[in-house]
């Protein structure tokens, strides 16, 4: 579940993981094939329930789902233009709405599109699948009985009590190659009164940046690291139940949610099973299946079980921000912002050196 | 050749009314699509211009180097239109590309106008429609300086957005305006026939008041009708007047008739019985003398009946035609010349000039024969009847006939009356029918010409009748 390559040394990891792609085959049940190719940035284990049970209803349909870095995704996608894959999923929403923007996207209207909440859906493009709250995530041998920290601040507070002990040992996204955590931190920048305080307390701190929430969470369990900041929260709470080490903080001053989107682009090669494939992530069959056998949070308010969005809004309303899948995320995008944020990002980790 | 139904003023009106409206609907569904469209254009644009301003306001000079720190606001207002694509790009006014979208098309004058908004002078922004990604897109283009020390620099800041939301606004605006002008029109329509109706209701009325009496019932109608119908009614209670004096003289005409043939036949009768039963020869003799007389009497009277009924069916259907009115004069002189000297009058034409008149020769001369006639009847013995044609003097127009006798005349206060049929002098000891002057009197109207009477010297009376359009040969 977990590869190796996390266990090597930082600079390795990042290299190896920016650029990695896992191509995934599923050969279809039945004849004759067809074939349906997905370039996903979900990790294969928790899409994998979904795929084979939508093969099992159409047994005729084979699967190649390429797994990327979202960025990586990004970028494979433009270079392969004018031809292109049948499916696109990724949490890196900004890239995926300036995808749309740029008019790679087809529209796909149906039953289940329109069961979407309105901000799960633009343009009837592109279509959220999942929720991902962006959460905290702390060991709790660290804490030593402390009551942990339950918002921005507090987190700092302790950061700044704790200062010599945490050195080193914060982990979060690198934003640079993580999509997500890209979209997650400038988000906290467009949000939080706290973000100044935040980088500079990181770059003191010599917060090390992880290629995944994964590898942070395998840092986390190991004790190599104690706080991990801004992970998907589908990861940090599966990985809560198989460690009870780990604690999982969804902090009350706001909690961002992230969506997973997919689209079929303008090209799609096989877009009789793309739109069978989005029309099933969407049903609510996919939607259950993806709250029952996946770690993910699935979309639908007529979804029921514990790792559903209607849940998560439901059991503390007012602390979830949704980052609308819409036009506003274009800035995210922007050659200028993106390297004001970085320039930021940089100089303030600069100070570990 | 196709039989039209007759002009129905409803339906005239009708198709006028909905042509008229369809127009007026058509005409401002179009202004109103008009207004729909800019509206909208506009209210977008303002929003795009809002944008644009805010991503002007970030951009600064740092260390010498532009930078442009987009402002998420400003994209949040371009999502209010929810669900429209955004290209934007800031540029040096060199062409140096700071960041957004690369080659998005500049303004082309052959393709569209360019507007510009009021307000944000300072920028200046222009707007105008070009094409970008396959679609339709409106762009703003707006200018800022930035100053730093040492460097003046100017940007070009363009953003472009797709149309979807501000043609949904349009239709919309179209939608509602288009079920407005669909009730107006309804409403308009439902109200003019209804106002047709009520305008075509006194037509109704007057027909039905019409149709509704009794055929002797000829008393003017009393129906209130509006100003433009009363004309009509005017007309038609005139002519049932008519119609009225018409039928009553009609009735007393066959009550005089009826009278008229009953007293000589009652004569006769009795003379005739008195004849049967006279031994005497002598006085038998004269008896049947009279009742010859009375015969003659009662065949003159039934022929002058039967002459106006000829004539007043010849006045109707006769044309006139160019006559010669002294041969027609000399014509009847001798037919009467005859009877006349039995009665010992003699009857003397004294003109000589060539007259022409139009008129029906019938007709004129039944006239001229019932005044000779008439004259002749009450000449007295070795009397004479002159006739003459005078032409008028200078300054009148036209003829004279003039029939002159030396009999006893007419008083001045019967000649009203003797044109009357049936009139009998009370002092008239002749027997006559009195239609003969009743009818030449007809005859002169019908002819246009003035049937005058007047004294003669000493005694007798003048005839004169005044051919306006006579002229002379």
């Amino acid at each position: 579940m977990i590869r190796p390559v996390i266990l090597v040394a930082l600079l390795l990891i990042w290299n190896g993981q920016a650029h990695a792609e896992t191509l995934h085959s599923l050969p279809a049940l039945g004849q004759p094939e067809s074939r349906l190719q997905i370039y996903g940035a979900a990790d294969y284990p928790a899409i994998a329930p979904l795929m084979e049970q939508f093969q099992k209803r159409n047994p005729r349909v084979s699967i190649d789902y390429t797994e990327f870095n979202t960025r990586v995704l990004y970028q494979r996608f433009l270079d392969e233009q004018p031809g292109s894959v049948d499916l696109v999923l990724s949490s890196a929403m900004d890239l995926q709405i300036k995808l749309i923007n740029d008019g790679y996207a087809q529209t796909h209207q149906s039953m289940e599109t329109e069961a979407l909440p309105r901000w799960a859906n633009w343009r009837n493009e592109i279509f959220g699948f999942t929720y991902e709250p962006a959460v905290i995530a702390i060991n709790r041998d660290f804490m030593q009985g402390e009551s942990l920290p339950r918002s921005r601040s507090e987190l700092l507070s302790l950061i700044r009590r704790k200062s010599d002990q945490v050195k080193g040992r914060i982990g979060t996204f690198d934003i640079e190659r993580v999509g997500v955590g890209y979209l997650t931190w400038a988000h906290d920048r467009q949000q939080s009164g706290s973000y100044g305080r935040m980088l500079e307390s990181f770059g003191t701190h010599h917060a090390r940046r992880f290629p995944s929430s994964a590898s942070m969470l395998e840092a986390l369990a190991s004790g190599e690291i104690i706080i991990a900041y801004n992970l998907l929260g589908s990861y940090a709470l599966a990985w809560a139940k198989q460690y009870p080490v780990i604690s999982v903080i969804m902090p009350e001053d706001y909690t961002v949610l992230v969506m997973r989107s997919a689209f079929i682009p303008k090209r799609a090669e096989n877009l009789q099973n793309a739109r069978l494939f989005l029309n099933y992530l969407l049903s609510r069959e996919g939607q259950q299946l993806l709250a029952n056998r996946s770690s993910l949070f699935p979309i639908r308010d007529d979804v029921t079980g514990e790792q559903t969005a209607h849940n998560l809004r439901r059991s503390s309303q007012s602390r979830f921000q949704p980052i609308p899948l819409g036009l506003s995320l274009l800035v995210l995008t922007d050659k200028a912002k993106r390297r004001l944020i970085l320039d930021e990002w940089d100089a303030a980790m600069k100070t570990i050196e | 050749m196709v039989n039209y139904p007759p002009p129905s003023i409803r339906r005239q009106l009708s198709v006028m009314t909905v042509c008229l409206l369809l127009i007026l609907a058509a005409m401002s569904y179009w202004a109103a699509n008009m207004y729909g469209h800019r509206a909208a254009r506009l209210s977008y644009d303002r929003l795009m211009v809002g944008a644009a301003l805010q991503v002007a306001e970030s951009i600064s000079i740092q260390d010498g180097e532009v930078i442009a720190d987009l402002p998420q606001a400003a994209f949040e207002t371009l999502s209010l239109a929810t669900d429209d694509r955004v290209f934007y790009a800031i540029t040096t006014l060199d062409g140096d590309h700071i960041t957004g979208y690369e080659g998005l098309p500049k303004f082309d004058p052959l393709s569209g106008k360019i507007t510009r908004l009021e307000g944000g002078r300072e920028f200046s922004p222009q707007l105008f429609d070009s094409y970008y990604s396959n679609e339709k897109v409106r762009f703003v283009i707006m200018m800022r300086v930035l100053n730093d020390v040492g460097i003046t620099q100017e940007v070009k800041i363009q953003i472009g957005q797709t149309l979807r939301a501000s043609n949904a606004l349009s239709d919309d605006i179209s939608l509602r305006v288009l079920q407005f002008v669909a009730f107006f029109f309804v409403l308009a329509l439902v109200l003019i026939m209804f106002g047709i109706w009520m305008l075509l209701r006194p037509m109704n009325q007057l027909n039905k008041g019409l149709s509704e009496r009794s055929p002797v019932d000829l008393s003017p109608l009393d129906v209130p009708v509006p100003l433009e119908i009363e004309p009509l009614l005017n007309t038609i209670n005139h002519f049932m007047e008519q119609l009225a004096t018409t039928l009553d003289r009609l009735k007393r005409f066959t009550g005089e008739a009826a009278h008229q043939i009953r007293t000589p036949l009652a004569g006769l009768k009795s003379q005739a019985q008195n004849a049967l039963e006279e031994q005497d020869p002598v006085l038998r003799q004269q008896q049947l003398k009279r009742v010859v007389e009375c015969s003659d009497l009662l065949s003159s009277t039934v022929r002058q009946m039967l002459d106006q009924a000829k004539l007043a069916y010849r006045f109707q259907s006769e044309p006139f035609s160019p006559l010669r009115l002294d041969n027609l004069v000399k014509e009847v002189c001798r037919d009467v010349a005859v009877a006349a000297l039995r009665s010992d009058v003699e009857v003397a034409y004294l003109s000589s000039v060539e007259v022409s008149v139009d008129g029906d020769g019938f007709a004129l001369k039944q006239m001229i024969r019932n005044i000779l006639e008439n004259a002749i009847k009450y000449s007295p013995r070795e009397g004479l009847v002159e006739v003459g044609i005078l032409v008028c003097p200078e300054g009148k127009e036209g003829v004279i006939l003039r029939v002159s006798d030396s009999g006893p005349g007419i008083p001045e206060n019967e000649r009203s009356q003797v044109f009357e049929q049936f009139y009998r002098s009370p002092n008239n000891q002749r027997s006559g029918s009195g239609l003969g002057l009743s009818i030449a009197r007809e005859v002169a109207v019908h002819h246009h010409a003035v049937l005058e009477l007047k004294d003669n010297q000493p005694h007798g009376l003048i005839v004169e009748i005044h051919f306006g359009r006579g002229r002379v040969k």
